[in-house]
């Protein structure tokens, strides 16, 4: 009887490894728990951002979820996936990335990563227009009028004081 | 007698302060031509509106209060204590603009933080900011490290006036006969780094394949943080984005190099390179690196987080390097610190950042020579204690010239000790007020306090308003080692009350 | 006019190698400050 519970246990606790493994973590978990998922397979999904930047044969990209972020060591065919990546006026694409997720990365000198395996393009990234808010350029005219007046037509200076404040 | 401050003080301040907002002003005019270069519209109005506004009502000044005059010393200091809240409010109207800061509270921490060199940030999705903006943040590092007077003063202040103002933020020694010459040797050295710092850190960016404007984007910003003991980085993640052991090597020689006396810089750029290894501030210098880094490494005996030698020391001495230079580049994160950094090596961490550069460098803090000096003068009472009463004692450092050490040297370096000790547990007490452990908030009290920018992940867009006043308050007085604020407080008090 | 030629010649040979002399400067704290880390790290083995 004791050993059929704990064979059940047992089991639960493999499927739900299994289950743990292909599950979707965010990236602040694996900041807050990151022991736990220390070398485990995770996947993550998240905004490209900034460069890809190469490193001997491999590529790093950063993947930023909310206000967390981390990097992706991709190899050459993956990183060819990533067509956008977040700056102004530039959407990055959202990717889903499986890897290996390593706290303290043996072969990056103790970087926080995840080396991919797959990468998935959930969302392809794009251009975003910034208008030009019309208020602002009236400000903008209205105090280079101001600037003007006042730089090329001074008020009558006050000259009751030459020399004026003195130090004692 | 002293004289008392009156009203008649105000005008000639007023006068240069108006001077100072309007070079503030021009000063945007280049963030403005790189929007227009880089296609920033939106973001190239908001810099002209906010250069515009800057000399409208520097004109404006000038024109209320003509007092071209020389200044005296209680002047000069309260110029300069106002002159740096005034380019902090400045300096944050196209931050604010920019639509990336919560509040405009927020947007003068950031602009303060950056004027006085600290590098704490509470920006809003940096990673999306647009490329003028982003250079106004780095801009502003270089502009306060340099010392925002200093800036002035080759732009217009001339006379006997400058040095009294130059005095007020701190840097009492001139390193030429004269203080022009002396801000044009300090332009000197830092345009010289500015052009090697920027070819290393866009070489080692182009070798990664990051686009060439991209690369020198990059290089530009990181060095003026860097150099400038800053610690702003163009994206979120500090260094830690470029995942680049050479970015680290890079940074850690520059910012090492920004924390060097420019006294120092000029004897061995003359000819006399020996001063490196006989400058006593920057023997104690080395010897306090390599003191606290060993505190570290104890600190990790007994708790070892990392798998290898080698990660071990990337992440351990590039954070006490950052934090002894005051510089602030980080290449691990809040979190790690908070859940892996023993209590110990957190406190070699937070003795680096409190003693800060050396003197008359970029960086903040205590500063290595007034350490020097009070040792020496400890050595000094210890001695007369041991000799015969009749002796004479002596004690002579060598700093760029052989110099006795007067007791009044060693009054002045102990007070302002004494004062940057206050305001480090004072910042720590707020912090834990508003309801922070003790740790967290000592190390971010010291952080701002020493203008170096390390975060244990109390500062936070989210962090409460009255934190990010007292963190104000601190990156200011820190930066201008305190004499010249509270000359300004009298300043302030005399105005309420005239004699 | 020679003279001056040469006293700026001299000027930059003295601004060339004190620059060098820097850029070498911080490498060999990192030196010695991977010494003292090598040193915990033995500490670290030991204890383990």
């Amino acid at each position: 009887m004791n050993r059929k519970i704990l064979s059940v246990i047992l089991w639960v606790l493999i499927l739900s490894q299994r289950l743990f493994a292909s599950n979707i973590v965010s990236i602040r978990t694996l900041y807050e728990e990151a022991d736990m998922y220390d070398g485990r397979s995770v996947v993550v999904i998240g905004e490209a951002i900034g460069d890809i930047m190469r490193d001997g044969s491999t590529f790093w990209v950063n993947v930023k979820d909310g206000d967390f972020f981390i990097g992706v060591v991709l190899n050459a065919e993956l990183k060819d996936k990533i067509r956008h990546t977040g700056r102004y006026k530039v959407q990055g694409s959202i990717i889903k990335v499986s890897g290996i997720y390593n706290l303290h990365c043996r072969r990056h000198l103790g970087e926080r990563d995840i080396h991919a395996d797959k990468i998935e393009i959930l969302r392809e990234g794009g251009n975003i227009e910034k208008e030009i808010e019309m208020s602002k350029v009236f400000m903008s005219i209205i105090l280079a009028l101001a600037t003007i007046i006042f730089v090329f037509y001074p008020p009558r200076r006050n000259t009751r004081r030459d020399n004026g404040g003195q130090q004692r | 007698m002293i004289p008392h401050f009156s009203r008649e003080d105000v005008s000639p301040i007023l006068y240069y302060l108006g001077k100072l907002i309007i070079g503030l002003g021009i000063l945007m005019t280049v963030p403005v031509l790189l929007g227009i270069i880089s296609q920033e519209w939106a973001p190239a109005i908001d810099f002209i509106i906010s250069s515009l506004l800057c000399i409208a009502i520097g004109n404006f000044l000038l024109m209320t209060f003509p007092g071209e005059t020389e200044l005296n010393w209680r002047q000069g200091m309260s110029l300069v204590s106002l002159s740096w809240l005034a380019a902090m409010f400045f300096g944050a109207i196209p931050l604010f603009l920019s639509g990336h800061y919560n509040s405009f509270l927020d947007s003068l921490f950031e602009s303060m933080s950056a004027f006085a060199t600290t590098g704490l940030t509470l920006v809003n999705d940096l990673d999306h900011m647009a490329y003028s903006y982003n250079f106004w943040r780095h801009f502003m590092c270089f502009i306060g490290g340099q010392g925002i007077i200093l800036v002035a003063l080759t732009l217009f202040v001339k006379g006997g006036s400058a040095f009294k103002v130059y005095v007020g933020e701190a840097r009492e020694e001139k390193i030429m006969p004269n203080i022009i010459q002396t801000a044009r040797f300090i332009w000197f050295v830092s345009l010289t780094y500015l052009v090697i710092g920027t070819i290393i850190l866009f070489l080692i960016n182009i070798f990664r394949g990051i686009s060439p404007g991209r690369s020198l984007f990059h290089a530009v910003c990181l060095f003026m943080a860097g150099w400038d003991t800053a610690g702003f980085a163009t994206q979120s993640q500090n260094i830690l984005y470029y995942h680049s052991p050479a970015i680290e090597v890079a940074t850690a020689m520059l910012s090492l190099l920004g924390a060097v006396n420019f006294g120092v810089h000029y004897a061995v750029w003359t000819g006399r390179p020996r001063e490196l290894l006989r400058n006593y501030e920057l023997r104690v210098y080395i010897v306090s690196i390599l003191g606290l880094f060993a505190l570290i490494c104890v600190g990790f005996i007994m708790y070892f987080p990392f798998p290898d030698y080698l990660s071990f020391f990337r992440k351990s001495f590039y954070q006490l390097i950052s934090a002894h230079t005051g510089v602030g580049y980080s290449n691990v994160t809040p979190y790690h610190l908070v859940r892996y950094w023993p209590p110990l090596a957190l406190l070699g961490l937070i003795f680096a950042m409190g003693l800060g550069g050396s003197s008359s460098s970029t960086a903040g803090g205590i500063k290595i020579l007034r350490i020097g000096l009070f040792l020496k003068g400890m050595k000094k009472e210890i001695r007369i204690l041991t000799s015969p009463e009749s002796a004479v004692i002596v004690e002579k450092i060598h700093h760029i010239k052989d110099i006795t050490i007067a007791d009044e040297h060693i009054k002045m370096a102990v007070i302002i000790i004494l004062l940057y000790a206050a305001t480090y547990i004072g910042g720590g007490i707020m912090g834990v007020f508003y309801g922070y452990p003790f740790l967290p908030a000592l190390f971010e009290s010291v952080s701002a306090t020493a203008n170096v920018g390390l975060s244990m992940g109390i500062t936070s867009p989210g962090m409460p308003d009255g934190l990010k006043v007292v963190y104000i308050i601190q990156m200011w007085m820190g930066r201008l080692e305190f004499i010249s604020v509270f000359v300004l407080f009298k300043f302030m008090l005399s105005l309420k009350s005239p004699q | 006019m020679m003279k001056k030629f040469v006293k700026y010649l001299k000027i930059t040979y003295k601004w060339i190698t004190g620059i060098t002399i820097e850029l070498i400067y911080p490498f060999i704290t990192f030196l010695a400050a991977a010494i003292i880390c090598f040193l915990s790290y033995l500490a670290v083995l030991i204890k383990k």
